[in-house]
């Protein structure tokens, strides 16, 4: 057992220091990170919780609600950044890539601290896989944002819509690794495919269309 | 294997090939609106991810779904990101309504509790109401703004999804000789209907203008949806081929509309 509070504290008291001592946006950045550690243990506190009222098992927890929550609760503070903080395009998307960055760090080292790191090819699949999945969800969350609201469409149908896509993708990696052989293999394989399409779509400009594109309706 | 898996089997594989080919096919469209295309793409992507769920589940034989899993989140997806896509596109005010409508909203909210009736899975159901009676809402307005559907339309629509209501309210309380007619009435309707939209569609793609094609095209699906959920093997399969037939349907659609804002 560890205890990730005391995780949390060690690991974000120097970053909030940190904080301090910077400007713009490296500032904005490590804050949103250490907030993606914040939240990766409240997910963990409401799936914990969600575990024990509905009688789940910790695998079928993991496999089938698990990602719902985690991907609630890293929109939330995207959501946040921009109708409350009003972020402009640039700023909401590092913003949405560093609390993903914060949480997958964080999940990272809960995990090698209560399995070890011994085995390097186990650290490696760890960072590419789950690591590049909860940057990867954040980079889709944001983009979907940034894209409707340049055309003031930002709604919430299209906003459940986005959590829908990303929790299904994140539970359609969650059940791949849960069973070993091939399953986790095409599973750990999935997020980093994923994530170089959204990198090749971002160097393009592609993940986000002009306005100057907007055609009539 | 048996031939109900095979068929099973062979379904799957024909969506993921549409899917696939769709989702390439659009991404290269030019001339729609940036925020329906992207609406479209990932409802294309939805489908096509919840369907690898659904097949990977299967594979690894975890049984049957637990009372709240993705499923149901990703059900609310695919009934919001197709109606978001049409509300942008026909710029519909959910505050506008009309007799059409609020029917359609109606039959929406009977069709779930049918469902929960039928499957006794009252949390993802009743997760998803909201988003279906969304989706049913603004098919119909698309209907009525695009001019697709005359006033006789309506009340034919109307009247069907209304005898539709009540027999398969009836069918749920019947058994023996009284279920069977009634369950064949019952099929023949919701067919009919489906083929009636297929056709209505097909007939905008090749006459009529993209609107007309755009918001019958995603009538017709939603119809043959529902016509799939309400059907027993084999039938089922052929309900699930109509809906294939109008994810298809839908691209060409949403490309027709490329086409015209392009001239």
């Amino acid at each position: 057992m560890i205890y990730s509070e005391n995780v949390l504290l060690c690991l974000s008291i120097p970053l909030l220091i940190t904080v301090l001592f910077l400007r713009d946006m490296p500032r904005k950045v490590l804050e949103a990170f250490v907030l993606g550690m914040i939240i990766c243990l409240m997910s963990g506190y409401i799936s914990g919780f969600a575990r024990i009222v509905s009688g789940m098992s910790a695998e079928d927890t993991a496999v089938y609600v698990s990602p719902i929550i985690e991907e609630t609760v890293k929109l939330l503070p995207i959501l946040f950044t921009m109708y409350v903080l009003e972020a402009d395009d640039r700023e909401l998307f590092i913003t949405a890539v560093a609390i993903g960055a914060g949480f997958a760090t964080f999940e990272n080292i809960c995990y090698l601290l209560s399995s070890g790191s011994m085995s390097l090819t186990f650290v490696l699949i760890r960072g590419l896989a789950v690591g590049t999945m909860h940057v990867a969800s954040t980079v889709i969350l944001s983009s979907v944002i940034i894209v409707e609201r340049r055309f003031n469409a930002v709604s919430l149908p299209s906003l459940t819509g986005a959590l829908a896509m990303s929790s299904t993708l994140h539970a359609l990696y969650n059940l791949l690794v849960s069973e070993p052989g091939i399953s986790s293999g095409i599973g750990y394989v999935m997020p980093f495919i994923t994530a170089m399409i959204l990198y090749a779509m971002f160097q393009s400009n592609a993940l986000f269309p002009d306005t100057e594109e907007k055609t009539e309706k | 294997m048996t031939s109900s898996n095979s068929i099973s089997s062979a379904m799957m594989v024909l969506e993921f090939a549409v899917l696939l080919a769709v989702f390439i096919a659009c991404a290269r469209l030019k001339g729609v609106h940036p925020v329906t295309k992207l609406l479209y793409l990932m409802w294309i992507a939805t489908l096509f991810i919840s369907n690898l769920y659904y097949l990977t589940h299967a594979l690894q034989n975890k049984g049957l779904y637990l009372p709240f899993s993705a499923m149901d989140v990703v059900s609310a997806g695919l009934y919001t990101l197709l109606p978001a896509a049409l509300q942008q596109n026909f710029s519909i005010d959910l505050k506008k309504v009309t007799p059409f409508n609020s029917a359609g909203a109606l039959f929406g909210a009977i069709n779930i509790w049918l469902w929960i009736l039928w499957s006794g899975s009252w949390l993802g159901n009743i997760i998803n109401m909201l988003p279906f009676v969304y989706l049913l809402y603004v098919c119909s307005s698309s209907l009525e703004i695009s001019g697709a559907f005359r006033k006789t339309d309506k009340i034919a629509l109307m009247t069907v999804s209304a005898v539709i209501s009540v027999l398969e309210t009836v069918l749920y309380y019947s058994e023996g000789a009284l279920y069977a007619v009634l369950d064949t009435v019952s099929y023949i309707i919701m067919f009919s209907c489906s083929l009636y939209l297929i056709f209505r569609t097909v007939d905008a793609l090749v006459r009529g203008s993209a609107d007309k094609a755009l918001a019958l095209s995603a009538s017709s699906y939603v119809m043959s949806i529902i016509t799939t959920y309400m059907s027993y093997e084999p039938i089922y399969f052929v309900a699930e081929f109509m809906v294939i037939v109008t994810i298809a349907l839908t691209y060409l659609a949403v490309r027709k509309k490329g086409k015209e804002a392009s001239e």
